[in-house]
């Protein structure tokens, strides 16, 4: 199994900086499953979500070498397939259309267990962020979570960036609220 | 990485679900980034076929070769990705088209030189000769991939009109050099360019 590669993640952007393509495949094993998941919670089109990942490993395969060595792999990679995702959605406007429910309207879905667990482990903040009126988690996602400019939170999910920047304020005035 | 917790596979299948609040969501995904254990349960989570699908297409692309200067160069130029290969991989016929337009290019600088009757010679061939090279290259006997063009499904007509259009692009180029090295009268450069633009 691939899986046996005992290289940490850094080393293998490194190898494929130097043309291992072995080091690729060890790579993909690691983080595609993520990336699929993560990209497919943001975009409900399945063939755009791979097209994505596609394009997320040519370009490490392509520009392993402007990797710096700072914070996880994971979270660069991550980085390069959310942009990804927004180039493609731009080339591909239709698919923004379903983008409008992306991370809301789960909450009808929240069990009591859910409730407990986020006690526990989140404190009032997971609490605060479920109770958020519906629009608002998808853009505090996109902006502090997903770590996107105004602008590209707008492309990514289909707003006028001016409409990211107001939700913004309201939702942290009514976190503050919330949390006070 | 030290985190308080880890991912177990009912909230692995709550997010994959979409069932997960968006708070939760949101921690999972954080703490996927940081470790590389919950990374791994989410394997089984993506099908394998898909899974290996996007991979096959990612060594397809890696493994791609290089695109040529010219190929690279038609792209720019806004050609189809299919036509500028398939312009740029016949260097066979690029070498019989080239030698048209040597045979044409030398006929106008020699009609050019000889007065009237030469003009008139050379305005009625030259047009022509490039082409004529063209079809002639994409015979049987002198293209080697004559069973190939002939069996692929590509409008024969449409491939030597694609390639007529980029001979006649390229001596057009050339033809612009050769008129700095006409005769002083350069309207007939410019009545000799006009004419073989289609």
């Amino acid at each position: 199994m691939l899986n046996d590669d005992t290289r940490t993640d850094a080393e293998l952007v490194a190898a494929v900086a130097s043309g291992d393509r072995g080091a690729l495949g060890v790579l993909y094993q690691r983080l595609a499953p993520m990336l699929v998941l993560r990209l497919t919670r943001r975009c409900s089109d399945p063939s755009l979500v791979d097209e994505v990942v596609q394009d997320t490993f040519v370009a490490i395969w392509q520009g392993a070498g402007r990797y710096d060595g700072r914070g996880e792999v994971a979270a660069w990679a991550w980085g390069i397939g959310v942009r990804r995702l927004i180039d493609g959605l731009r080339r591909r406007p239709a698919a923004t259309a379903s983008l409008a429910d992306v991370g809301e309207g789960r909450d009808v879905m929240t069990s009591a267990e859910d409730a407990v667990l986020l006690g526990v482990e989140h404190g009032d903040l997971g609490g605060a962020l479920n109770r958020l009126s519906p629009e608002l988690p998808a853009v505090v996602q996109a902006t502090i979570l997903d770590g996107l400019t105004t602008r590209e939170a707008g492309q990514l999910l289909g707003i006028p960036a001016g409409t990211v920047k107001t939700r913004m304020t309201r939702a942290r005035a009514a976190l503050r609220e919330e949390l006070a | 990485m030290n985190t308080p917790w880890h991912l177990d596979e009912d909230l692995r299948d709550r997010y994959v679900s979409g069932a997960a609040s968006p708070a939760l969501a949101a921690s999972v995904e954080t703490h996927l980034l940081a470790c590389a254990s919950c990374r791994a349960l989410l394997t089984p989570a993506v099908a394998a076929p898909r899974h290996d699908a996007i991979w096959n297409e990612i060594v397809d692309r890696v493994d791609a070769p290089k695109q040529s200067l010219i190929e690279r160069l038609l792209l720019r130029a806004g050609i189809q990705e299919g036509n500028a290969r398939l312009l740029a991989l016949t260097p066979v016929l690029r070498l019989s088209w080239l030698a048209g337009v040597a045979v044409a290019l030398t006929l106008a600088l020699f009609a050019a030189n000889s007065g009237g009757r030469g003009l008139v010679v050379f305005l009625a061939l030259a047009p022509v000769l490039p082409v004529a090279g063209v079809a002639l290259a994409f015979g049987n006997g002198v293209n080697p991939m004559y069973e190939i063009a002939a069996a692929s499904p590509y409008p024969p007509f449409r491939l030597l009109l694609l390639r007529a259009s980029a001979v006649v692009a390229a001596t057009v180029l050339l033809a612009v050099l050769a008129a700095t090295l006409l005769p002083t009268d350069t309207w007939r450069a410019a009545a000799w360019l006009s004419r073989r633009s289609p």
